[in-house]
């Protein structure tokens, strides 16, 4: 049994687990704290002890935030990337279930912190885990739509694989992965917008007009709608 | 004769399930796994995020075996009070996975509303075992079922624990009318790291209360081991399982494994020797004459 409690009153739950807390976060852990809560057991310091939960916890969400973000991490490199993570969790500490969540806020708070370009990075390599995140579907051929009676064509909605995400910052991106693996490519406003409208499940109509008022040739849409489905964009309509 | 009251059924062989061998659940369930397990919040839907949970494959699994879900961000242990969300969304899971049971681990993962994503230990204070037992309480409350607890390993002790952590689980699993998911490599490590007889803890938690065994390797620092998940099941470990079978009687037991993932072979051994662990003693805590084991033992002197 442990027995040897300094004498005084024993801290409450709530304070013990706030100054453990700050112990596991503090870049140095202070003395007095460790020396409070942690029982001498040797061989092993108390400070020796305590590293082993402090490791632990940055090097778990350090390797989360390295798969999570691997452009903004070689753009910036392996240590300048771990000491920004750490102003990031002391800015948003993580308040989610699942670990995948962590990196959620790291572009709005390089946005606040006026790095732009590295925000943007970051906003696109998020995008891309959120898309290999997506469960996958069964395509459904459509070579035959056009082969319908034109007002059926009109009200067919098409529809996206579910990793299909679309992110606007500097450019406009298309990002998806059919079989779990992200890729992305810049598209022009105008293919922005048709996605934008397929993910919203409007019928073909929407998309026509959306195209007749940009009076975009006839020959660029059928290489766009054709090369989307190709790739696994577009999975199937209804 | 020891008779067998366990709250929980026997489900055999389990392992946790990770996408690592996820190919060999593709076609068929691999001999000898009788059922898995899986880290719940892997397939909670996210929070305020419309984002559908990726649980088509374990809605696939569930037609063919018993699932439980594991879950690591409760924090029972936390001086927070429950997160409504999380709970909300643990039980639309399991209403679309209907697993056998349900289980978070005896520690706290943060505090005013953080989460370390670490399982940390609890200081063993009449404090702490009152605040978890009402949270337990509340959870199987809420869920209307009675879930399990897992003992975490450690690597510090508190200056102001009163008690055990087994006479702290002991008491809780009464306050808390609630089951043990008993880590047996858990017990080990933490009883090599802070100097105790496993078996004194293995011998105070009531028979009738463990509901699972989760089996693991870890890692040997020479001044302290670490519950790493990446190595194979240790021999010590190996023993005092076959004790904890023979004195908890039948309970389903599984292996994990998170890390440094070995071919499926190896993991297939280990999961064979649960097996025959399992089918060498007697549902009646007896082992046979003829088992591997059956002179008496005392595990501490191994150890
Ligand atoms: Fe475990």
């Amino acid at each position: 049994m442990v027995t040897d409690f300094p004498k005084g009153k024993p801290l409450s739950l709530s304070k013990f687990q706030q100054l453990y807390s700050k112990l596991t976060k503090d870049s140095k852990p202070d003395s007095k704290i460790l020396a409070t809560l942690i029982a001498k057991r040797p061989p092993l310091s108390s400070r020796s002890r305590m590293e082993i939960y402090r490791y632990a916890y940055f090097a778990r969400i350090l390797e989360v935030l390295e798969s999570d973000f691997p452009q903004l991490r070689k753009k910036i490199g392996k240590r300048p990337f771990a000491k920004l993570m750490r102003e990031y969790l002391a800015a948003y500490p993580s308040r989610y279930a699942n670990i995948s969540e962590v990196g959620k806020n790291l572009s709005v708070f390089l946005r606040k912190k006026k790095k732009s370009p590295l925000a943007n990075l970051a906003a696109l390599d998020w995008e891309m885990s959120l898309s290999s995140f997506a469960p996958s579907i069964e395509h459904r051929d459509f070579s035959n739509l056009l082969s319908l009676p034109e007002d059926q064509i009109l009200k067919a909605r098409l529809y996206l694989d579910p990793s299909v995400r679309l992110l606007k910052t500097d450019s406009h991106y298309l990002i998806f992965g059919p079989h779990g693996k992200a890729q992305f490519q810049t598209v022009t406003p105008l293919q922005y917008r048709l996605i934008q409208e397929i993910k919203k499940h409007q019928p073909l109509s929407k998309l026509l007009s959306l195209m007749t008022r940009s009076k975009i040739s006839e020959d660029f849409v059928v290489q766009w709608f054709t090369s989307w489905s190709k790739q696994g964009i577009i999975a199937g309509y209804e | 004769m020891k008779k067998r009251d366990s709250l929980f059924p026997d489900l055999g062989v389990g392992i946790g399930f990770r996408r690592e061998f996820a190919s060999h659940f593709s076609k068929q369930i691999p001999h000898p796994v009788s059922w898995i397990e899986v880290v719940t919040e892997n397939y909670m839907a996210w929070e305020n995020d419309i984002q559908p949970p990726a649980i088509k494959t374990l809605q696939r699994l569930r037609k063919e075996i018993p699932i439980v879900l594991h879950g690591v961000s409760l924090s029972i242990g936390s001086a927070d009070p429950l997160n409504p969300s999380y709970l909300k969304r643990w039980k639309s899971l399991i209403d679309a996975v209907e697993p056998a049971w349900v289980s978070d681990h005896l520690c706290w993962t943060g505090v005013n509303g953080e989460n370390l994503h670490d399982l940390m230990p609890l200081p063993y204070t009449e404090e702490a075992l009152q605040h978890v037992a009402n949270k337990i309480d509340q959870v199987q409350t809420f869920l209307k079922r009675r879930i399990l607890i897992e003992n975490v390993s450690s690597y510090v002790e508190f200056n102001q624990s009163a008690m055990t952590e087994w006479e702290f689980i002991n008491e809780l699993l009464k306050r808390a009318d609630c089951g043990l998911l008993l880590d047996v490599n858990n017990v080990y490590v933490s009883s090599k790291n802070h100097g105790f007889n496993p078996l004194d803890y293995l011998r105070a938690i009531p028979r009738n209360r463990v509901g699972q065994i989760h089996l693991a390797g870890h890692s040997d620092l020479g001044t302290h081991l670490i519950d790493t998940h990446d190595e194979p099941i240790c021999e010590e470990v190996w023993r005092l399982y076959e004790w904890s079978r023979e004195h908890f009687g039948p309970v389903s037991a599984m292996v994990e494994r998170d890390g440094n993932f070995p071919r499926w072979e190896e993991l297939e051994k280990e999961l064979l020797r649960v097996k025959e662990i399992q089918t060498e003693v007697s549902d009646y805590g007896y082992r046979l004459p003829q088992g591997k084991a059956a002179q008496p033992f005392e595990i501490s002197a191994a150890l």
